[in-house]
């Protein structure tokens, strides 16, 4: 859990987006991003790192905005897991700060984080079948109800899970 | 026991929803592929193992020590469910130090296993303390979901005063009736030559003095004076106090009597405490083992106690403060109220020695290094020392205590004034 680590995951979250288009305003955003994320590693705070994300998801957009490249699938997956292991590197360096942490929890959290890793990149290759068989398949006019119909399914899981949780709290 | 959502929940929703809402802006796919790692990673939030089962031990190397000792203490987790992280934090009393490990450690325990750590403390103050409160927080993997807990399972450890090296006392100038260790006034059975005398019927022929006989011509027998103990009294203030602990002037007065009182009833002395402050509180005289125990459990909490109420060392019983006894007052000579009772109890005739306990030292221990405080301590020394002189200029006798040097050396100028067989006046 040492913090030096958590430089990795903040070069990434400022590096892509200056890489996808590299101009003046998306290089200020990342830099103010990758101060914010060291803010907040530093001073072991979450919201300093919080607000570094959004920083670096605003300069990430502008990036995707300016340029008039095609969808880069592998380096936006990149992004959103850099992201995620920059938040949890630094809540780990946060909570657990000035304890004494035993080697297998360490081993433990190193193997959740890297199952979890392969789960994320198995959901972002799914879905990216999906939206490509969706996009032959569906007529233009058809994908805007698609879209639609995912909203509905996406809200229903969650008030599903939801109520699931309710009643085994209450029971 | 608790459970809510920790702010990494709350982070991973805020930018996830932050993702998609400038994916909708820009309209661009990449901003909700960048969010799919975020909203798998909040779906460990429906995940619920229900509550967690779990057995703390807690165990110290000792519960009964001296100041500067250290306590090894030991806490085993027995878990019964499954417990992926759980960290727990043993809350350590303020005048308790960490000296080896840390109180605070993040364990994984598979259900059924055990697990344990242990941390040194160094105990530097006296006092009692309650060790075994536990605050338990116990995290899920994905970090989104946690347990809080607090369980109590204290056990009462106890840290008396230091007793520094003592080789000579002060000497009594009266005794008591009990077989001890001074020479008393008294003659009878001793085996300290005292005055020579002719020899009368039923004088024993083994306390023949011959070479007086010889000379005289006639037989004289040696008088022998008693062994005797004597009654000490010591009388703590605990008017007032400066400094902080384990070094405040009260500390060092606890210490003072604890080694003073260990002493004499070494002695087989009576020893007997007042602990003159915000109240009186007092022990009889007593000698023995027991009596020892007695003592230094009644000095374990001497503390400052504000009061309105002027403590009268004249309302105590008189088997308290015997008219015969020692009376050693220790105290950092603050309070105008104490040098008015010690005043007091040396025109009652009181056999008084008053231990003044230097209070500049642990004063200047506590203050930040400026020439301002240096000039101001000086000049309060200066005062401090007025005041003793003041004293002895009244006929008490001061002994000036100085916490960085041995209390021996303190009482050393007494005892060259009072020299061995003192208790014969």
């Amino acid at each position: 859990m040492t913090r030096s680590w958590t430089a990795l995951p903040i070069i990434v979250i400022a590096g892509l987006p200056v890489w996808t288009a590299p101009s003046a305003p998306v290089l200020l955003v990342e830099a103010a991003a990758g101060l914010f994320c060291v803010l907040g590693i530093l001073r072991h705070a979450l919201t300093p790192v919080v607000a570094g994300g959004a920083l670096a998801t605003i300069g990430y957009a502008l990036a995707l905005w300016s340029g008039a490249a095609g969808v880069d699938i592998v380096g936006a997956a990149v992004f959103g897991i850099a992201l995620l292991v920059l938040l949890d590197l630094s809540d780990g360096a946060r909570r657990w700060h000035g304890a004494d942490i035993a080697a297998e929890v360490v081993r433990a959290q190193l193997a959740y984080w890297l199952g979890r890793a392969a789960i994320i990149v198995a959901a972002v290759v799914t879905l990216s079948l999906c939206g490509a068989v969706l996009a032959v398949l569906v007529p233009a006019g058809g994908r805007a109800i698609v879209a639609g119909l995912g909203v509905l399914i996406a809200f229903a899981a969650a008030l599903c899970a939801g109520i699931v949780r309710g009643t085994r709290r209450g029971a | 026991m608790i459970r809510r959502a920790t702010p990494l929940a709350f982070a991973l929703a805020a930018l996830l929803g932050w993702a998609l809402f400038l994916g909708v802006l820009i309209d661009r796919a990449e901003l909700f592929i960048a969010a799919v790692p975020l909203a798998v990673a909040l779906l460990a939030l429906g995940g619920d193992s229900g509550a967690l089962r779990f057995e703390l031990r807690l165990e110290l190397s000792a519960d009964r020590l001296a100041e500067g000792d250290r306590l090894l203490v030991t806490v085993s987790v027995r878990a019964i469910d499954p417990l992926p992280a759980i960290e727990l934090l043993m809350a350590v009393p303020p005048l308790l130090e960490l000296e080896a490990g840390k109180n605070r450690v993040v364990l994984g325990i598979a259900a059924g296993g055990e697990a344990s750590w242990s941390f040194q403390l160094l105990c530097p103050a006296r006092g009692r303390f309650e060790l075994g409160e536990f605050y338990l927080r116990l995290w899920d993997r994905s970090g989104l979901i946690v347990r809080e807990t607090r369980q109590s399972m204290t056990q009462p450890v106890s840290v008396y005063p230091y007793l520094a090296p003592l080789r000579l006392v002060l000497q009594p100038l009266r005794t008591q009736f009990s077989f001890g260790n001074y020479v008393a006034t008294r003659l009878g059975e001793g085996i300290e030559p005292g005055e020579v005398r002719p020899f009368a019927p039923g004088d024993r022929i083994r306390h023949v003095n011959w070479r007086a006989s010889l000379r005289h011509g006639q037989l004289f027998v040696t008088q022998h004076h008693e062994e005797r103990n004597a009654d000490i009294v010591l009388l703590l203030d605990t008017l007032s106090e400066t400094g902080a602990p384990p070094y405040s002037t009260l500390d060092l007065c606890v210490r003072a009597a604890a080694t003073l009182a260990n002493a004499y009833l070494a002695k087989k002395d009576r020893v007997g405490f007042v602990e003159f402050g915000g109240y009186l509180r007092w022990i009889n005289p007593a000698t023995g083992r027991r009596q020892r125990e007695v003592l230094v459990e009644a000095l374990l909490p001497a503390a400052t106690h504000f009061s309105y109420v002027v403590p009268q060392l004249d309302r105590l019983p008189p088997r308290v403060l015997p008219s015969q006894a020692l009376v050693i007052a220790v105290t950092p000579l603050l309070d105008e109220r104490f040098i008015k009772a010690i005043v007091d109890l040396a025109a009652r005739g009181f056999d008084l020695i008053v231990l003044a306990v230097s209070p500049i030292a642990p004063t200047r221990r506590i203050l930040s290094p400026s020439a301002l405080d240096d000039l101001a301590c000086r000049l309060w020394a200066l005062e401090w020392r007025e005041t003793a002189e003041a004293l002895r200029r009244r006929g008490l006798v001061i002994l000036e205590w100085r916490a960085d040097t041995p209390l021996q050396a303190a009482l050393a100028p007494v005892m060259r004034a009072r020299p061995r067989g003192a208790a014969r006046r």
